[in-house]
């Protein structure tokens, strides 16, 4: 799975699929901190950890 | 002699004050767990939990299916109990409660309203600050 | 239960407030889960407007007396949707906690 296609997994489960389909029009390379910014920000630093998985 | 349904709706009662106090605390774990605002799932917790008012019912519709005691005594019982600047009768009470229970339901689905407005919100601006 | 019933309006006033709140309540449910696309939101926006539409019962009942069935029909569809309330709210429980 692609850096995109795991955020987008998180974003989903976290915020739903609306908020998941926001993530396609980010960049790969930016897309993992972009989603750790905004989960950290609305869920907290705990859920963003989640983030850190992505490889 | 009582009809199924005297006993289905018992059986609904009773499900339905079950089902508040695992909602509500389900909703209380995640408002413990300080994820996303805590005070819409803490809201919600206790609109869920004042599914006990169903409880009561059940009780009340036991009791009297059962001639524990007779709606007379009931109400006496009822009369007696509350000094509150309520209505009388336990039918008020009881909507009462549930007017609570909507209220909590309404304002923890206005907060939540607001929550997802911000996050699509914040997510456009992201990004349209990461296409420039 | 008619008996227990009050002579005056105040129990109308109280639960058409009731179904007022219930029913903004499930609304705002319903445009969450326009603005997340979470099941889970429109189970439990669904699940406060059946709460909304057997308080409505309930005025039926005191304005028209047409017997418990209508109520008891609504407490037990109450009941189911308190199900479907338990089963959104632990979907999320479970992608949250």
């Amino acid at each position: 799975m692609t850096k995109k296609d795991q955020c987008k997994k998180l974003m989903s489960d976290f915020f739903g699929p609306a908020t998941a389909e926001k993530v396609d029009a980010m960049d790969e390379n930016n897309c993992v901190e972009q989603c750790k910014t905004i989960v950290t920000n609305f869920l907290g630093p705990e859920k963003a950890k989640e983030f850190d998985n992505i490889n | 002699m009582a009809a199924l349904i005297d006993y289905v709706v018992i059986l609904a009662h009773a499900l339905s004050t079950i089902i508040g106090i695992w909602v509500a605390y389900l909703t209380f774990k995640i408002a413990k767990k300080n994820v996303g605002v805590s005070t819409y799932w803490t809201l919600f917790s206790m609109a869920a939990i004042l599914n006990v008012t169903h409880g009561v019912m059940f009780l009340i519709k036991v009791g009297l299916l059962f001639n524990l005691f007779s709606v007379a005594s009931l109400m006496a019982l009822v009369q007696q109990g509350m000094a509150l600047p309520l209505p009388s009768g336990m039918y008020a009470f009881a909507h009462t409660i549930f007017a609570i229970q909507g209220m909590l339901f309404a304002v923890a689905g206005f907060m939540m309203l607001q929550f997802y407005t911000k996050l699509s919100l914040d997510m456009n601006a992201m990004m349209s600050k990461g296409k420039k | 239960m008619a008996n227990i019933l009050l002579p005056d309006y105040t129990l109308i006033y109280i639960v058409a407030l009731t179904v007022g709140f219930y029913f903004i309540g499930g609304y705002l449910f319903f445009m969450v889960s326009k603005l997340s696309l979470k099941k889970e939101h429109t189970y439990i926006g669904i699940a406060i407007i059946i709460m909304s539409l057997t308080e409505l019962s309930e005025i039926i009942e005191i304005l028209w007396g047409t017997g418990n069935l209508i109520i008891e029909t609504c407490i037990i569809g109450l009941a189911i949707s308190n199900v479907l309330l338990l089963v959104g709210v632990k979907r999320i429980a479970k992608s949250l906690t």
